[in-house]
């Protein structure tokens, strides 16, 4: 099970799926909005990955792990 | 709506009372309010299970958490929506988040993230401002300093406004 979370004004809003045929719906709307938003600047980074691995930045949606954060792209303020 | 509402005030003060109803008012402003508070609570949830150990302590604590950057040093992440990432040594402000609307301790989590895996896209976008001179207070106090400084830099700001009303004709 793989958890996509994209940062938005409700706090992020989150998607669900895993390699089963059964999430095959959920798996293709998750790697559309992950490679949308990529493609519009944002920046994904792998998180809580157990056995003390650190966070990191992921850019491939194969790539993903149990947890993904996409942080909306960044300007400065 | 709002004359409704007062309305119904100044015929409470005479005696007449209205029936009990819910102001329209409220019914717009309550559900913004909450559902701002609740994605707040969502987010802070989301930042307390990201940060390490020691970033979470550190927040829980004091309400901000330090985060160590590759080849910069060890920044504050203040919680404050601008000028919030703050240089330890240098006392310079960082300013740069997402464009969009999101609650503080997502603003938080997202420079968390970007300073400690990809601190380079921050430092290159990011608007940037002294806000301390480092050296008269020890290090660990800096973010109380630059915190407890906004803090009355808006309560002069807003007396000044005041001085400056009061004295209006005299300046033209």
């Amino acid at each position: 099970m793989k958890i996509l979370r994209i940062l938005d004004s409700s706090g992020d809003r989150v998607i669900v799926f895993d390699d089963s045929a059964a999430a095959a719906s959920a798996r293709a709307q998750a790697q559309a909005l992950f490679e949308r938003m990529l493609a519009g600047g944002a920046t994904a980074f792998k998180v809580n990955r157990g056995e003390g691995k650190r966070d990191e930045k992921v850019t491939a949606f194969s790539a993903l792990e149990n947890e993904t954060i996409v942080v909306p792209r960044i300007v400065g303020g | 709506m709002a004359l409704g509402r007062l309305g119904r005030l100044i015929r409470h003060a005479w005696g007449r009372r209205e029936p009990a109803v819910e102001e329209e008012d409220d019914a717009i402003i309550v559900p913004t309010l909450s559902a701002r508070m609740a994605a707040e609570v969502r987010a802070r949830k989301l930042l307390l299970r990201t940060l390490n150990p020691a970033q979470r302590e550190e927040f829980e604590t004091r309400g901000y958490f330090s985060v160590q950057v590759a080849n910069r040093g060890r920044f504050w992440i203040l919680p404050s929506s601008v000028f919030n990432v703050l240089h330890a040594e240098t006392g310079t402000s960082y300013c740069a988040g997402p464009r969009a609307e999101i609650p503080l301790s997502d603003l938080m989590l997202a420079q968390k993230l970007i300073l400690e895996n990809d601190a380079e896209s921050f430092f290159s976008i990011a608007n940037r401002r002294v806000e301390l001179i480092p050296g008269p207070i020890p290090e660990p106090l800096y973010p109380r300093r630059v915190l407890q400084a906004r803090r009355s830099a808006s309560a002069r700001l807003r007396w000044s406004e005041l001085s400056m009303n009061a004295h209006r004709e005299r300046l033209r």
